[in-house]
């Protein structure tokens, strides 16, 4: 069983609530996250149209545990549940892949069992 | 009627209910009783869990922010461990922003003010200060407000505050001592939602905002509400602004549930990607223009609602007759837009049942801003999009309980003299300001200063940062801001204003260390929950208020004293302010939030009127879009109908200036970590934005020389500041866009190794100072001023162009020539 999350980035407004809501509910640094947030474009995708992909999209790193004490307790990741834009889910990597039909969806599979 | 003949009649006002000056302590006796609260969940507001005690309340202030969103205090040992968003609460839904999220950070840094200080006037500028007790705090206070109360009268005392912070029982303040000046004097145009408002309560008699169902604690579920299927998000980032009272994300929520949106944007900002063909890319200061183009495509192809029109709407053939006189080309040559885009985007709008229009500060800060504003309400009047589910909707302050804490001049009317009332800084020169705003006129006070007078004599800075963030041409009025003879700033951590200025600081607690009740929103009445002790030894804001309060009504008019401060504690002047809402402040905390029950078409119920007639609060009963009052006022320059009223300094209406100032800058826009001067010293909000950045577009930047990353210049006849280059090639080129209020924290040694130079301790807060640029001329209304569309040159830093030739002193001689021959108000 593998553990994930997923993330529409269809919605991600670049808020950066995710990396700070990481580093409270872990205690870490500024210098330490486990999620990040990486700006895609803006790219003119049609030049002669007002056409553009302008994406945010967050990117786990090895700091994530998936917020293992939250969830046990049968919280949300931190994550997941300050998330403004709520566009990320949390779950295991099989059933997030059902939900990921639409264009612009994510799955990070992030921690096995 | 009139505001002097309030005064002269002698009654106040507070929360609906009238009463005799001066005869008692403003008892509630004609209450009826309140209507019941809307049902929302039924939740504990403290539990333990592992280990801690978590506390459930809303979030204001401080730090500054204008929402009041649901959290969750988690406490261990009395000490508060992490915030979390609360998934109960139906206004943010269990989201929360990285500001809120970074509250441990800020309650316990290290360089939180801790204790009050006093330092002697001649070392203003110089890290001298001694700590002090609150007790000796007060004393050195009230003698010397006494001091100028008695020397130059108490309208020489300002009470001076920011934004965000719940802190409108500052108004008491100043009106306990019998002055009526109390504002932003240092904010040009008083630019920041003032002139929406002023504009919205003279045309509907009260302001409207966007409906994402936040009066409707069941939010999108609630039957009775309507998915807008188009908005136009105007001059607004609501994702990273949150402004007024408005929880950016909801725009997020009904994009999800299938709202289309337009964007009305210099920059190409993730929603204006989002709009596609539907952004439009506006010329800073050319919004007005936008406005007005769009109001004639609706107008000359009849897209309006005629029956709702007919029903409730004054002035539609008025208008209709203007904008039919006006240009659509040119117009749109104006504002820098196609003209096509202009005429799909209107034709949407009005043809979108319901349509919404969310805008932001970007319209207040123009010359022509109140202007615009009008033309912008008379879109969703004429559409029938006012007051309906999914349109812009009127809010009203909750079961009226509005004076201690949102828009009430709470004090004005009992606790001061007619004499004392006349005397507000600009009531005559700018009659908006008489209409409903009881703040002082910052254009009035800065022509003062212009010529030579001293306005102020004892200022009461509360939650201000006024030379990193308001301040237009801040250098300059720092030296006005020394000649006044006493100055106390109350905040959180030393500033670049209060090192500049404080004779007297007071440290005050954040809204973890206090209980309290939000704020600055019509939706609901939520309990700020106090759940650790106060650092230190800092105080409420508000507890001070009441403290000094006390004593500055005793020093200073002591005829007050039985009706100003007659509460105990914070708690009882709170179970005061919400005896109308039928709830004290205990049981507001059991419940965390009340709501208000939520009516849509108000005017069709009689709901907005104090006669209980049909209508709206003015003066035909109708939606003004002919406003009644600009007509009785328009002596002053103001205008009935809509209009488009070019920026002082811009490529139109200054063509001369072009060559040398090639550029517009335009400023103000937030990135989500800061929430405009606060927070730069938090470090993991700064990591996410360590420096002032200019967007800019590479082409220009390569014509001189800059390459990203690299700091540049830009500069104009009233000043110069300094930026770092981030490229973005979707600007016009002739645009450029710097962050605002930015000042060094990090630079604290420097300060405190200064005892000598008055300036070079201020946390480099001229340095990257964008407001340097901006001119002081608001428009004709008082309201409006040009922080968004400056002309400049730009150059590399290192470089050194020849100087200017742009006469600045020949304005500033205009100005104050204008002032003197202005006409003033005939007999009303």
């Amino acid at each position: 069983m593998t553990q994930g999350i997923l993330v529409d980035y269809n919605y991600c407004s670049g808020c950066e609530t995710c990396v700070v809501a990481c580093q409270q509910e872990r205690g870490f640094t500024e210098k330490e996250f486990g999620v990040t947030v990486t700006k895609l474009g803006p790219f003119h995708i049609e030049p002669d149209k007002k056409h553009y992909e302008y994406d945010f999209i967050p990117q786990f790193t090895e700091w994530c545990n998936l917020c293992e004490e939250r969830t046990a307790k049968g919280k949300l990741p931190s994550c997941v549940q300050m998330c403004q834009a709520q566009c990320m889910e949390w779950g295991e990597v099989s059933d997030l892949a059902k939900k990921a039909t639409t264009p612009k969806q994510v799955i990070y599979s992030i921690k096995q069992d | 009627m009139s505001e002097k003949d309030v005064i002269e009649y002698h009654w106040g006002e507070t929360d609906g209910h009238k009463f005799k000056r001066g005869s008692r302590h403003p008892q509630k006796t004609e209450t009826v009783p309140a209507a019941p609260a809307a049902k929302t969940p039924d939740v504990p507001w403290t539990w333990e869990e592992d280990g801690m005690t978590v506390i459930r309340g809303t979030a204001r202030s401080a730090p500054g922010c204008h929402n009041v969103c649901g959290i969750l205090s988690y406490v261990k040992d009395g000490k508060l461990v992490k915030v979390e968003g609360d998934p109960e609460d139906p206004y943010n839904q269990g989201r929360l922003c990285s500001r809120c999220l970074c509250i441990p950070d800020y309650v316990y840094h290290e360089d939180r003010l801790l204790y009050p200080m006093k330092r002697a006037r001649e070392d203003r500028g110089k890290d001298k200060f001694e700590r002090i007790t609150w007790d000796e705090a007060y004393d050195i206070i009230v003698e010397n407000f006494k001091k100028v109360a008695d020397e130059y009268g108490p309208d020489k005392i300002a009470c001076c505050q920011g934004t965000g912070r719940d802190i409108h029982q500052i108004t008491r303040v100043n009106a306990c001592m019998g002055s009526p000046n109390e504002g932003v004097p240092y904010f040009a145009g008083n630019s920041c939602y003032l002139p929406r408002i002023a504009s919205m309560a003279c045309m509907l008699g009260d302001p409207c905002v966007m409906d994402c169902s936040q009066f409707l604690p069941k939010r999108y579920d609630d039957e009775r509400y309507t998915v807008p299927e188009y908005c136009i998000i105007w001059g607004h980032q609501p994702f990273y602004s949150n402004a007024d009272g408005f929880y950016g994300h909801w725009i997020m929520d009904l994009m999800k549930r299938g709202m289309k949106v337009a964007v009305v944007d210099p920059k190409l900002t993730w929603i204006a990607a989002k709009a596609g063909e539907d952004w439009l890319r506006v010329r800073p200061g050319g919004d007005g223009a936008l406005a007005m183009a769009m109001l004639k495509v609706i107008c000359d192809e009849k897209l309006y609602d005629q029956d709702f029109c007919d029903k409730w709407v004054y002035g539609l053939d008025a208008v209709c007759e203007r904008v039919a006189a006006m240009d659509l080309d040119e117009l749109c040559e104006k504002a820098w837009v196609d003209k096509e885009d202009v005429i799909r985007v209107a034709r949407t709008y009005a043809t979108s049942k319901p349509a919404a229009i969310q805008w932001g500060v970007a319209l207040d800060q123009q010359t022509g801003g109140q202007q615009a504003a009008h033309a912008v309400t008379a879109l969703w009047c004429i559409t029938g999009n006012l007051d309906v589910p999914g349109g812009n909707v009127i809010g009203q302050s909750c079961w009226g309980i509005d004076q201690p804490n949102w828009v009430g001049t709470w004090g004005y009317d009992e606790l001061m003299s007619d004499e004392e009332a006349a005397k507000r800084i600009g009531v005559e020169r700018y009659p908006m300001f008489a209409v409903g705003f009881k703040n002082l006129s910052s254009n009035a006070t800065i022509e003062a200063w212009q010529r030579g007078e001293v306005p102020i004599h004892a200022a009461y800075f509360a939650t201000n940062n006024f030379l990193a963030t308001m301040g237009a041409q801040a250098e300059q009025q720092l030296e006005w801001y020394k000649q006044i003879d006493f100055c106390v700033f109350q905040d959180l951590f030393m500033t670049p204003s209060m090192m500049a200025l404080a004779d007297v600081v007071l440290p005050a607690a954040t809204y973890e260390e206090r209980n309290g009740f939000g704020g600055l929103n019509p939706y609901r009445i939520s309990c700020i929950n106090k759940a650790i002790e106060p650092v230190g030894e800092t105080k409420a804001d508000n507890t001070i208020f009441l403290e000094l309060g006390k004593r500055l009504t005793d020093a200073i008019k002591p005829e007050n004293n039985d009706i100003a401060w007659p509460w105990d504690s914070v708690e009882e002047m709170w179970d005061y302010a919400l005896e109308d809402g039928g709830f004290t402040w205990e049981e507001l905390r059991e419940s965390t939030w009340k709501y208000p029950e939520f009516e849509y078409r108000k005017y069709e119920k009689g709901l907005l009127r104090p006669d209980g007639q049909l209508g709206f609060s003015t003066e035909t009963g109708r939606a003004e879009i002919y406003s009644m009052v600009f007509h009785h006022t328009s002596w002053s320059g103001l205008d009935p109908l809509p209009s488009y009223v070019e920026p002082v300094e811009s490529p139109y209406s200054a063509p001369e200036a072009v060559e040398q100032l090639p550029y517009i800058v335009t400023s103000g826009a937030r990135v989500p970590h800061f929430f405009h001067s606060e927070q730069r010293q938090i470090k993991k909000l700064r990591a996410l934005h360590p420096d002032p950045l200019c967007y800019i577009h590479p082409e220009t930047a390569a014509k001189h020389g800059i390459e990203e990353g690299d700091w540049m210049w830009l500069e104009n006849q009233h000043g110069k500041c300094k930026y770092k280059a981030a490229f973005d090639e979707h600007y016009d080129p002739r645009v450029m866009q710097c962050d605002h209020g930015w000042w060094f924290p990090e630079r604290k040694d420097q300060a405190e190794e200064n005892t000598s130079d008055e300036k070079a301790g201020l946390f480099g807060v001229f340095e990257s100072q964008i407001n340097n640029l901006v001119p002081f001329e608001a428009g004709v209304s008082g309201f409006g001023s040009n922080y968004k569309s400056m002309m400049c040159r730009i150059y590399k830093d290192g470089e050194t162009p020849a100087p200017l030739n742009i006469p600045v002193e020949a304005a500033a001689a205009d100005g104050v020539a204008a002032t003197k021959d202005r006409p003033l108000p005939e007999e009303r």
